[in-house]
């Protein structure tokens, strides 16, 4: 008997035998209803409230009958019903595979061309929107304003931020914002983090990878690396892998890989570092080459360390004229392009519907879906940010 | 009797099986499944709908169960220094404790352990899994390679089952 054949057997045979008391019916349509009102209920407060601050959410109401009643959409973007908080660019989002979150973001960004004498202001507060209900939920509001140069990356259904030298952890089961600790060494706000398996992993200051445990709240170090990068890390399935330029004018990127017990090294001939794992490779999507014909971007696998270029198939720069980045496996949104990894094909973005905003969105994929929210009405002269939200199914 | 009535009946006990799989914690798992019921029932126009409601209330029960068990191991590292061997078993659990596949399983990482369920027990495909994980089909395969691995270290191939034994 194979293993495989075990592990059914054995797994069916000893769960027949667990006992199984009834669930509780009545108890599951109460909870459900209480939550189907209570939704209700925060959905109409809060439109109530952001419209008596007159802050900038695009009316709550007069986009009604724009809305759809699936998501999911048909190959074009649908406009879903805008989040429950003020407008904003470039939230943080973030994926917990029930919920996508958007947190913080600019309130009033600057306009191209303004001298923005004032600094910007980053929101503390932030939504979640449920794309199977199809409903939004404010969260509690973050301890500290939450800068769009923030650095965040999910852990299960928690998203784990860092910004201004400090590190957090939002609880999306909670519902509830904790503090965690400082890491050994600074970590540049605008450096890269990444996570796996419950670890969270980000560059110090001095170059060294620096782990979280984010169950036991702990922070490690790896062993130092044989050169000193800074650029971008990301966990794989085939260790820990850290890429960067080594000469000081960003040339001559390679990426070195941890593999448990020691470092090596692949020089990677591109000019940018890796920060997308599609869970076999890793993948920069800049299509772009410098004036030497060196490529920006490429793909690389940790296993073999064999480095290929990105499939050549873009006809022209832009493929939807809509700045949309996201990335989920082997799907990668961006440069108006969908990109998948498992076969090399490019596909063009659903193209921007007129209301969409074209800057300052922020983008996240959401079961097969991707969900963009926010940004700024750049065609009205007070540049103002929006709470527009948008679902495509590719 | 309603269609939902009718889903929560048919799905309740598999379902259950498969979480309590998973987390290897029984409160944990009815819990998780009761509240995911109760979310279906609040989407349940939408649900209803969908091609397959079982496996909504699959994912959003396994979600949520694995994410309140990784939350409540933190708390039991900083409140409780150990259980109590045979914490709150049944006589039922206690006896999938003593089978040596059963142990094998649940000595595997959360998210190995999941995908072997969903494969062995459920049946379902690495697509499948993939989306009741809400992770990448490569994910799942590399999981699942592990897993094996793993077991195979563990049980061997050729090992009989304890059921076989004399």
């Amino acid at each position: 008997m194979t293993l495989e054949d075990r592990l059914a057997r054995s797994l069916h045979e000893g769960l027949a035998r667990l006992d199984v008391p009834p669930g509780d019916l009545d108890g599951a349509r109460r909870a459900g209803g209480r939550l189907r009102r209570r939704r209700r209920v925060v959905a109409a407060v809060v439109a109530a409230a952001v419209a008596v601050t007159g802050l900038g959410v695009l009316a709550w109401d007069r986009e009604a009958d724009d809305r759809v009643t699936d998501p999911a959409g048909s190959g074009s973007w649908q406009r879903m019903d805008d989040a429950p908080v003020p407008g904003r660019a470039m939230p943080l989002a973030g994926w917990t595979g029930e919920e996508a979150l958007f947190v913080g973001g600019d309130l009033e960004p600057c306009p191209p061309a303004a001298d923005c004498v004032v600094p910007s202001v980053p929101a503390r507060d932030g939504a979640a929107y449920d794309p199977d209900a199809q409903e939004w939920r404010v969260i509690a509001e973050a301890p500290v304003p939450m800068g769009y140069w923030f650095r965040t990356t999910m852990v299960d259904d928690t998203m784990v931020i860092v910004g201004d030298g400090r590190w957090w952890a939002y609880d999306a089961g909670d519902d509830a914002w904790t503090r965690l600790p400082a890491p050994p060494a600074p970590t540049e706000d605008t450096g890269s983090i990444s996570s796996a398996d419950g670890r969270v992993l980000a560059m110090s200051r001095r170059g060294r990878v620096q782990v979280l445990d984010l169950a036991a709240r702990t922070w490690s170090e790896l062993p130092a690396a044989p050169r000193r990068l800074v650029g971008a890390v990301v966990a794989t399935d085939d260790g820990v892998v850290v890429s960067g330029p080594t000469r000081g004018d960003g040339t001559g990127v390679v990426a070195q890989i941890w593999d448990g017990s020691s470092w090596s090294e692949v020089p990677v001939p591109q000019r940018n570092s890796f920060r997308h794992w599609t869970g076999e490779r890793l993948v920069e999507l800049d299509p772009q080459r410098g004036a030497d014909g060196e490529r920006a971007g490429g793909i690389l696998d940790p296993a073999t360390r064999e480095w290929s270029p990105l499939p050549d198939r873009l006809t022209d720069s832009a493929g939807g004229g809509w700045s949309v980045n996201a990335a989920e496996g082997p799907l990668i949104l961006g440069w108006g392009y969908l990109y998948d990894d498992r076969d090399g094909s490019w596909a063009r973005q659903a193209p921007r519907p007129e209301a969409a905003q074209t800057e300052g969105v922020s983008a996240v994929w959401a079961d097969g879906r991707v969900i963009v929210f926010g940004g700024v009405d750049s065609s009205a002269q007070s540049y103002e940010p929006v709470s527009q939200a948008w679902a495509w199914r590719p | 009797m309603t269609d939902f009535d009718e889903l929560f009946a048919v799905a309740w006990p598999r379902l259950l099986r498969t979480t309590y799989a998973v987390t290897g914690d029984r409160q944990l798992a009815e819990d998780a499944l009761q509240s995911a019921f109760a979310k279906a029932y609040a989407a349940w126009p939408r649900v209803s709908r969908a091609d397959d409601p079982v496996a909504y209330v699959r994912r959003i029960a396994l979600h949520a169960a694995i994410a309140q068990q990784r939350r409540a191991s933190v708390r039991r590292e900083t409140t409780i220094p150990a259980l109590p061997e045979d914490h709150a078993r049944s006589g039922e659990d206690a006896l999938l404790q003593r089978d040596e596949v059963w142990t094998a399983v649940a000595s595997l990482p959360p998210r190995q352990r999941a995908v072997v369920v969903l494969r062995y027990y459920e049946d379902l495909s690495e697509r499948e899994i993939a989306e009741t994980l809400g992770c990448r089909p490569g994910t799942v395969k590399s999981q699942a390679a592990a897993a094996l691995s793993s077991l195979r270290a563990r049980l061997g191939d050729a090992a009989p089952l304890t059921g076989d034994r004399p």
